[in-house]
């Protein structure tokens, strides 16, 4: 998996593009960790390009959502593909996870009023 | 009958290039992405929980997946010589509890049993023989 980095104002966008598995679990949380080190509180997944998930990649984006809520900051999801929305669904992270229709709005909801 | 066998050794390195070969199998016996996704995504966490449980003194073993595409079922076989384990009697994954606590054991048996219609065990001839079967939806169909 490929994991790009933009910033939207106060937001730190992470494009994830191909495989999050067992592959690419560990570098899903350092990423993460990494903002959080370094003072971002509000992150956004853009998984407009993000073709597939497994546990491996659920158990990150778990370990990656504790990370930032404790923390005090805030984690969303943008543009999820069918696929891998089905699986955040049949698991039961979907509903713990800001899922928004477009990057622009998760991006938009993570930077809001608060 | 379309059918796949491909044996790969009990290392993650040997994960990668099995699913590429699973989804071009699929792609030619003319079913959609979507098909080739789930098969991936079960032959994953099928084949994970071997590479990780079923060879605790670490030797180097062989796992055969087979895959089976007929005219109205998809049929995954995961074959191996490690110890005895039936996935089918894990206690169903938590799917439920707060997400700060929740345990994060047991997705991949769970996804299995989500997605696939059958799911059935049996040891026989000293190995682990897992199936997975799923009535072919109309939308898998490349066709349709």
């Amino acid at each position: 998996m490929e994991i790009t980095e933009r910033r939207e104002g106060a937001v730190a966008v992470l494009a994830l593009e191909g495989r999050l598995d067992g592959e690419a679990e560990r570098a899903l949380v350092e990423r993460v960790a990494a903002l959080l080190d370094g003072g971002l509180r509000k992150i956004a997944l853009d998984c407009g390009n993000l073709d597939y998930v497994s546990s491996a990649g659920l158990r990150a984006l778990l370990l990656a959502l504790r990370r930032v809520k404790s923390a005090d900051g805030a984690l969303a999801m943008g543009a999820v593909r069918d696929q891998v929305r089905q699986v955040l669904e049949m698991t039961g992270f979907a509903p713990h996870f800001a899922i928004h229709p477009r990057i622009e709005d998760a991006t938009r909801a993570l930077a809001g009023p608060g | 009958m379309k059918r796949l066998d491909a044996t790969i050794g009990n290392t993650p390195e040997e994960l990668a290039p099995l699913l590429e070969r699973a989804a071009a199998f699929i792609g030619e016996a003319a079913l959609s992405p979507a098909a080739a996704f789930e098969a991936q995504l079960v032959i994953e966490e099928a084949v994970v929980n071997v590479i990780r449980y079923a060879f605790p003194g670490g030797e180097r073993h062989d796992i055969v997946v087979r895959i089976e595409i007929g005219e109205r079922e998809m049929r995954i076989e995961v074959i191996d010589d490690g110890v005895p384990f039936d996935p089918t009697r894990v206690p169903p994954a938590d799917v439920t509890s707060p997400i700060e606590s929740r345990p994060v054991g047991g997705l991949g048996i769970h996804l299995i049993r989500s997605m696939m219609d059958q799911v059935g065990y049996h040891r026989y001839d000293g190995h682990n023989h897992l199936t997975m079967a799923k009535t072919i939806p109309p939308e898998w169909r490349k066709d349709a």
